[in-house]
């Protein structure tokens, strides 16, 4: 299956070719993890992972055609 | 005293007799400062009852123990009064330069009444202090009368002004200290024009003395340190992108309010969010006195539509000015801000209303005649129109310079206004984050994140993560909160630092870190109950104030729209804000009767009986 990935701040350097906005082609029932382990994203990191718009957990399972979106956590007001 | 000055600046305006007074030390101790040392003086002296724009309200500025002390964030002040916006007690905070200047000028604060009978402006240097004439400053902006009152007293002189919109009492006008940081909120700006007073201009050379400067030091190298540490693991934060980072959480959270809060996720957030600031308009980071972090942004805009060059956004004005009215075009989100800035005016406030404006015309409650143009969601050139008019109470901006709750009333729907107590919300949906709905309805000011940010653990989960979704046990986490922004906001800190690096690390959010600093500088020897309960003393002083204007539970409200109208889509999809669970829960752990009343056991236990 394929996903679209963007990565936002602090994730955009495990970006292929450092693109933050790409195509990336997974095992059928990858999760979010796996996502992240075949971006070589180190374990321990757990950045904000949004599918289609809603923040998911990392076991979340992704389907064919997900609009992904990941990036470190910041806060402020 | 050490920390503190041990001296309090009186200004009657209307005499123009200005006199020196001791800060009492109890009270200090009691209070802290800032934020608490304001409710001290306003429960004493001020009338409940009093019209806000009256010569008789008080206008009390105050730095805390920790400002100009060299600890981390340690530049802030407060401006303290009753509000025109809410009728309710007030509270608004800024930092950059202007705090350290007054707290080295020799005076923990200023305490001002009266009215002038003609524009002036307030000078301390140098041990003097005097009142003089404002006449050829009236009418200006608060960047071209900050550059002309440097001019006329000394070039390191720091000003702390109003703007057209503060001299022409909008409601929610600000005073502008530094050129670009803002007291924003409620209207303090209105209170200052209200008193014919432009501007205060402080320059002062004392140091602020320390307790126990080696104690002081060790710590200030310890959390440094730590926070260095912490920065060069994760080097993101407020620092690269400054607050407006946040429209990526709280978008993918579905809590960015977004067209007049009728949903909470915004289609064109690409186009606002932080990276797109940092990449498209920001010149450099800019940080307050004494600030590791530097998240004010300086900027240019060379769009000719919207060119200018200054300081922000922040994340509330994207989401108020953006989101909020479907503007997804950040050059003139930015202009806007400029134009607030140098106005005078309240970005928050600003922006909500004139989504709230866009929503009465879209619902045809509004007419385009009235509003002298048409306005549909989404117009980037009338925000900044409307922008500059309400500065100057022009033509329609005179409706808008009244805030949104009464631009809805007078229009026959004031179900439409997103405020508590008349006050327009920061950018954090309550039906998604539910605790911030407690905050909101609950804070003294009315609308607000200052006064309390739960929000740190339901969107951001520091120090722990909760389910921003859960509504039960949020009162306690909203009680720790707003405990703690009071002990942050009476120390003098800024709630960026002081949060992450000086909190308790666990959901019983306790400010160890602040009792150290506190206890080097000042030598009060407080225990962390004791620092703890100075807090609670603060926010039920605060409540005290409100309880004798009227207020009780009746007031403690959100709008229908975010308790009864399930959000429609997004994350936050399918839910509302349970605002009346949560408020029976947060009166009993703060004390009070279920009507939001404190109780007489829990004021004698705090010294307020």
């Amino acid at each position: 299956m394929k996903v679209r990935v963007r990565c936002f701040t602090g994730m955009q350097q495990y970006a292929p070719g450092g693109r933050g906005d790409f195509e990336m082609a997974l095992p059928a029932g990858s999760s979010a993890r796996q996502l992240l382990e075949a971006l070589g994203v180190p374990p321990d990191l757990e950045p904000f992972v949004a599918v289609n718009g809603g923040k998911v957990a990392l076991d979340h399972l992704l389907q064919d055609g997900d609009d992904v979106v990941m990036f470190r956590q910041m806060e402020g007001g | 005293m050490k920390g503190w000055m041990g001296k309090i600046l009186r200004v009657d305006l209307t005499s123009g007799v200005l006199r020196d007074e001791i800060l009492d030390p109890v009270a200090a101790r009691d209070y802290i400062g800032g934020r608490g040392i304001g409710i001290y003086y306003l429960n004493r002296e001020l009338d409940p009852a009093c019209d806000p724009l009256a010569p008789e309200n008080l206008l009390v500025m105050a730095t805390g123990p920790l400002t100009g002390t060299g600890a981390p964030t340690g530049a802030r002040y407060m401006v303290m009064t009753k509000s025109p916006l809410t009728g309710a007690i007030t509270c608004s905070n800024s930092g950059g330069r202007f705090p350290t200047e007054l707290k080295r000028s020799g005076y923990d604060g200023i305490i001002l009444t009266g009215r002038a009978d003609h524009p002036v402006y307030l000078y301390i240097h140098d041990g003097r202090v005097e009142l003089r004439e404002a006449d050829h400053l009236w009418g200006q902006t608060t960047h071209e009368a900050t550059d002309r009152l440097r001019g006329e007293t000394d070039p390191k002189a720091r000003v702390a002004c109003i703007g057209p919109a503060g001299e022409k009492l909008v409601r929610f006008a600000a005073i502008m200290n530094d050129k670009d940081r803002a007291a924003g909120r409620s209207g303090v700006g209105a209170v200052m024009g209200s008193k014919n007073l432009k501007a205060v201009v402080v320059r002062g050379q004392q140091r602020v003395e320390l307790a126990d400067p080696e104690r002081f030091k060790a710590f200030n190298t310890q959390i440094l340190d730590t926070f260095k540490a912490a920065a060069k693991e994760t080097p993101l934060g407020l620092t690269v992108n400054g607050t407006a980072g946040v429209v990526l959480t709280t978008q993918h959270l579905g809590v960015l309010p977004t067209k007049n809060w009728q949903q909470g996720t915004f289609d064109g957030w690409e186009n606002i969010h932080g990276e797109r600031l940092t990449e498209k308009y920001l010149v450099s980071n800019k940080a307050c006195y004494a600030c590791p972090i530097g998240c004010g942004r300086k900027t240019r805009v060379e769009d000719p539509d919207f060119a200018g060059e200054g300081e922000g956004p922040e994340y509330e004005t994207i989401y108020a000015m953006g989101a909020n009215c479907m503007i997804d075009n950040l050059a003139a989100i930015i202009k806007a801000n400029y134009l607030c800035n140098e106005l005078g005016l309240d970005t928050i406030t600003m922006g909500a209303t004139v989504a709230c404006a866009m929503e009465l015309v879209d619902r045809g409650y509004l007419s385009e005649k009235v509003v002298g143009r048409p306005l549909p969601w989404g117009d980037a050139e009338a925000l900044v129109e409307l922008t500059r008019q309400t500065g100057y109470r022009e033509g329609f901006g005179n409706r808008l310079a009244e805030g949104s709750y009464r631009l809805a009333e007078s229009s026959g729907h004031p179900e439409l206004a997103m405020v508590a107590k008349k006050q327009e919300f920061p950018g954090y949906e309550p039906r998604g984050a539910q605790a911030m709905g407690l905050a909101y309805a609950t804070s003294p000011i009315g609308g607000s994140h200052m006064r309390g940010d739960p929000a740190y653990f339901e969107l951001f989960g520091v120090p722990e993560k909760v389910d921003p979704h859960e509504w039960k046990g949020k009162a306690k986490i909203t009680k720790a909160y707003q405990d703690l922004s009071a002990a942050i906001d009476a120390a003098g800190l800024c709630i960026f630092f002081a949060v992450r690096n000086l909190a308790g690390k666990t959901l019983d959010v306790h400010p160890d870190g602040i009792l150290e600093y506190l206890n080097a500088a000042t030598g009060a020897n407080y225990t962390l109950e004791e620092l703890m309960q100075a807090s609670e003393r603060i926010i039920t002083a605060e409540r005290q104030f409100l309880v004798r204007t009227g207020i009780s539970r009746k007031d403690d409200t959100l709008p229908r729209r975010l308790t009864h109208e399930p959000m429609p889509t997004g994350p936050a999809a399918g839910m509302v804000c349970h605002l009346e669970e949560m408020l029976d829960e947060y009166y009993e752990v703060q004390g009070w009767t279920p009507d939001g009343v404190p109780t007489a056991e829990r004021l004698a236990a705090l010294g307020l009986a």
